[in-house]
């Protein structure tokens, strides 16, 4: 676990900052970001071995980060984060390749255990050129 | 113009509780990243600290139930989202007991939905029906005694229906009730209510019961 490499991508500050101090506690290597086009810079900058991203976000939606993820890094798994009446873009983002979905508020040690499943799962890293 | 408010009414509410999931998250974090560092610190260095993990267990049992609360309300909040639409009496009859709850708390009473494990399907006018229920219950509250807990019984068979009664415990078992809900003045709205619907309302005193009939 101590060295996966995650990104945390929700515009509510706050939830993501503290999500990452206790992803940290856990032993993981977390960075955050606040909205899609500040996420797809990350990737590019540092690839994530997992991305966490919230579904609702203004300005670029996250199925839209999604899919551009996805489109340029396949390898990266993406876990959505969906709050209510929110289930359908979950489902939707599965569709478009996301590997799961989990419901906010969330247990942390589901989160771990879903980036720990994504881990192993995890294809090799190969960019779309 | 009535259905345009409902429909605005709904579509507000869903996008707070949205909101109010949002602020619940963040405190459930915060509260579990206290916990962590509790958890990580030396065993006398924190000073009351049954009390730091009494509140925080508190803390995360409120926001179970904040979440709970808003997710409910967010379903109601969508029930304008169409006319008439294909509903299920368990599901009705479980989020009318949700929605009038504290009203029934507050008369010293409780409600008991008791959904079946087949589905009921009408087609109806899905927050007329919620309005034709809270104004049902509300003429059970009037007229059954304190401690009573009434009950909430969809039926598919013999005709689909709604039966709201007093649950028959011990103590509640000869309940003769203080009154007929036909006497009350919420009986007439409840029939006005009830024919926009297209359904029928049966009533009787001794014990207090009202049924809902669907065609």
């Amino acid at each position: 676990m101590q060295d996966w490499n995650v990104l945390l991508v929700d515009d509510e500050v706050e939830f993501v900052s503290t999500l990452a101090e206790r992803l940290c506690l856990r032993g993981l290597q977390v960075r955050t970001a606040n909205d899609g086009e500040e996420a797809l810079q990350s990737v590019a900058s540092d690839q994530p071995d997992v991305v966490v991203l919230d579904v609702m976000m203004p300005g670029m939606s996250g199925l839209t980060c999604l899919e551009r993820i996805k489109a340029d890094y396949p390898h990266i798994p993406v876990i959505l984060l969906t709050g209510i009446g929110s289930t359908k873009e979950g489902l939707e983002g599965m569709r478009l390749g996301a590997f799961d979905y989990l419901m906010k508020p969330l247990r942390i040690e589901e989160l771990i255990g879903k980036i720990g499943e994504a881990m192993q799962k995890r294809p090799p890293a190969g960019k779309v050129e | 113009m009535e259905s345009k408010k409902a429909a605005f009414m709904g579509k507000i509410t869903a996008g707070v509780t949205h909101e109010i999931k949002n602020v619940l998250a963040i405190i459930k974090e915060s509260a579990g990243l206290m916990e962590d560092l509790i958890a990580l610190s030396k065993e006398d260095s924190i000073p009351e600290r049954e009390k730091f993990d009494r509140s925080l267990s508190r803390i995360r049992d409120q926001v179970t139930r904040g979440v709970d609360l808003s997710t409910r309300l967010n379903t109601f909040a969508h029930t304008p989202d169409e006319a008439i639409s294909s509903v299920d009496l368990n599901a009705a009859v479980v989020q009318a007991a949700f929605l009038c709850r504290r009203f029934a708390r507050l008369r010293g009473l409780a409600l008991e939905a008791r959904p079946g494990d087949d589905l009921i399907l009408v087609k109806t006018d899905p927050l007329g029906l919620q309005m034709l229920l809270s104004v049902c219950i509300d003429l059970m509250m009037s007229v059954v005694p304190k401690d009573a807990t009434i009950t909430l019984l969809p039926t598919g068979s013999g005709g689909k229906r709604i039966e709201l009664a007093v649950a028959a415990d011990g103590s509640a078992a000869n309940v003769s009730g203080e009154g007929d809900v036909r006497d009350c003045p919420g009986w007439s709205p409840a029939l006005e209510i009830a024919g926009g619907l297209g359904v029928t309302l049966e009533a009787s005193g001794a014990p207090p019961r009202i049924v809902i009939h669907f065609p």
